[in-house]
């Protein structure tokens, strides 16, 4: 909040009644990279800018609101709902992500949301490393009223999420949502082992993982970019849900990342609580970028 | 760590190097790239203009320009700012203060504060040999305490039994009073993550701090933290005063801009590293070698500092 109300502060002292020229460019350029956009997306918003109103007369209110219709050109192709395919019984949800993004915290969320429409769903506890991951997510399943499979510390993942996938078959779940312990996506052995739990999902359903949902907390920075690069092409990420808006950073990154993936944003994370889980809306997030809102 | 950083720096540098003279624009051009390269990274825009400024004014100087190897001079000023950057030496944590020593840990959620608390625990019990008490002021985040006390476990550290329902300050409360009735050297508090504009939780934190009276305070960051590293460590010091800042997972890809960013707009140490989960996977951090290794060139600044 404090760093948008300061570009548009920014913003508005660089545009009473100047010309757009190079030196006023280069520092919207500089505005855009200190929300993460990095400098080579913050280059083409710019650029975009330039080609529109160079030269010409321009106030603070006209670039914030050009600059907004940039970026949410980019994103507005990926903001899109959750929905699954319900057909597959359970329709398996496999969270992955790196350490600390969120992974368990936004299961809870999703399965509050789940299971108040009527769906009934299981969580399994695929990170069997880090301490007390596995207790973290059961207090998560009694909170949102869902069943919940787990296994010892240290267990093997993949063999969790295969037993987890036939008893939320047999006990006719509508969902499963397995955890994963968080990983650094350049550590081969922990990404191997991601693999894994995919490639055994798979043994009971072609199909399955249906969905694979990555989570990406706001504050990363440029690592964000090959963060999913490398789960998407491990772990066929399909899905993103970036956590931790409710802070100062911007999450600017997913601008560069979605021109690039193009992957669906569901769901952005706003607080530690249960139904703080919000959609995902395009124009929101370019307008808060570029000073606009807040 | 770094390496990110060390192969751009390096190349862009290796340009200048080479040349026999070195007009202000030349300098202008490769400071361009400093420039671009330091932001790649993540390092706070605030930061690389005032590092960016500082290189220029030293490098633009008569008696650097018309030097016989003037490009060997300009890595030698980015290498020097670089390390005033970071800060020159090493300084590892404090603990000369009547026991119990009482440190605490603060900083945004999911940062690895906990995982840290366990690994300085063993760290000081197995190489220090101090009588260690853990407690984790966490009452928010389903199941944090008991990672702790699954971490104590772990590391055969003590850590302060659990009470439900005590708020955090209690806990800190007693956790002094434990260790004073237990006979332990140290102290640490591991407290729930926080974003640094909620203020209600901040302003917990600085109660925490008074009901404490911690002689170390460590923001643990991550090293992956873009743009918003600055925010987050200015706000956290002006609420508590930090005492040193710990990076955690610089075992990712080699980045860490936040590392220089949050040195830089702090002035606070970077006491430590982080470098993976294990509890043994933590190392002390020397600003000099690092500020080496971004540079990839030891060598040119030692021949210039011989000269
Ligand atoms: N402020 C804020 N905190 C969040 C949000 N989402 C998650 N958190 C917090 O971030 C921290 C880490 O969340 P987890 O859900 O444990 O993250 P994880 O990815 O499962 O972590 P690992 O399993 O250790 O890799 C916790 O303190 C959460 O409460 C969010 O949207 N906003
Ligand atoms: N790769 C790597 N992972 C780390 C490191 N330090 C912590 N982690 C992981 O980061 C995740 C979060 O660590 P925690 O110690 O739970 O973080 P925290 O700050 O206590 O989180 P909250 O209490 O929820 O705010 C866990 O998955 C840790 O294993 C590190 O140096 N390297
Ligand atoms: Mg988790
Ligand atoms: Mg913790």
């Amino acid at each position: 909040a404090r760093t948008s109300s300061q570009l548009t502060g920014q913003i508005t002292a660089l545009f009473t009644k100047r010309k757009l020229d190079e030196e006023t460019l280069e520092d919207l350029e500089d505005l855009l990279i200190q929300s993460d956009l990095g400098v080579e997306t913050a280059m083409r918003i710019t650029g975009a800018l330039s080609a529109e109103r160079y030269g010409k007369d321009v106030t603070g209110e006209d670039v914030s609101r050009i600059m907004a219709a940039e970026i949410s050109k980019v994103l507005s192709p990926v903001a899109k709902p959750l929905q699954l395919d319900l057909s597959h019984k359970p329709h398996v949800i496999l969270v992955v992500g790196v350490n600390g993004t969120g992974k368990t915290t936004t299961i809870g969320k999703l399965a509050a949301k789940l299971s108040g429409s009527g769906l009934k769903v299981m969580l399994a506890a695929g990170d069997t490393f880090r301490a007390a991951a596995i207790e973290q997510l059961k207090i998560w399943a009694d909170r949102t009223g869902s069943e919940f499979i787990g296994t010892k510390l240290g267990a093997d993942a993949a063999g969790l999420a295969y037993d987890a996938f036939e008893q939320a078959r047999a006990k006719k779940s509508d969902v499963l949502i397995i955890d994963t312990a968080g990983r650094l996506q350049n550590k081969a052995e922990l990404m191997a082992e991601l693999e894994k739990i995919v490639r055994v999902l798979a043994k009971l359903d072609p199909d399955a993982p249906h969905t694979v949902l990555q989570t990406l907390d706001a504050t990363t920075g440029q690592n964000a970019l090959q963060q999913v690069e490398i789960f998407r092409n491990v772990a066929g990420v399909n899905g993103l849900i970036m956590t931790k808006l409710d802070g100062t950073a911007r999450g600017g990154i997913l601008v560069g990342i979605a021109a690039k993936h193009k992957l669906p944003v569901y769901f952005i994370g706003v607080g530690e609580g249960v139904d703080d889980l919000e959609p995902f809306e395009a124009d929101d997030f370019a307008k808060a970028i570029a000073g606009l809102t807040h | 760590m770094f390496e990110n950083l060390q192969d751009r720096l390096g190349s862009i540098l290796n340009g200048l190097t080479g040349r026999g003279a070195l007009s202000e624009a030349d300098v202008s051009a490769a400071l361009r790239e400093v420039r671009r390269a330091l932001l790649e990274a993540d390092v706070s825009l605030e930061v690389v203009r005032a590092f960016t400024d500082k290189v220029r004014e030293k490098a633009v100087g008569a008696e650097v320009l018309k030097s016989i190897k003037p490009g060997q001079m300009v890595v030698k000023i980015v290498h020097d700012e670089l390390i005033e950057m970071l800060g020159s030496e090493g300084v590892g944590i404090d603990l000369h203060a009547p026991a119990p020593v009482v440190i605490m840990m603060v900083g945004l959620q999911g940062s690895g504060k906990t995982t840290t608390t366990g690994k300085i625990a063993k760290r000081l019990t197995d190489r220090e040999k101090k009588k260690v008490l853990m407690a984790s002021l966490d009452t928010r985040r389903p199941a944090a305490q008991e990672q702790l006390r699954q971490l104590g476990v772990q590391t055969q550290v003590d850590t302060l039994p659990i009470i439900a329902g005590q708020s955090p300050t209690d806990i800190a409360a007693r956790t002094v009073q434990a260790a004073k009735l237990g006979g332990h050297d140290v102290v640490i508090l591991d407290t729930a993550g926080r974003t640094h504009i909620d203020e209600p939780l901040m302003q917990e934190m600085a109660e925490i701090k008074r009901k404490s009276n911690p002689h170390e305070i460590l923001l643990v960051a991550d090293s992956l933290t873009g743009q918003d590293a600055v925010n987050l460590a200015r706000n956290f010091d002006e609420r508590v005063g930090i005492t040193g800042l710990v990076l955690t997972r610089m075992d990712g890809d080699g980045r860490g801009g936040a590392a220089l960013s949050m040195r830089a707009v702090t002035g606070k140490p970077i006491k430590l590293i982080g470098t993976g989960e294990k509890m043994t996977e933590m190392e002390e951090f020397h600003p000099r070698r690092i500020a080496d290794r971004i540079l990839g060139m030891g060598d040119i600044v030692s021949l210039v500092e011989k000269a």
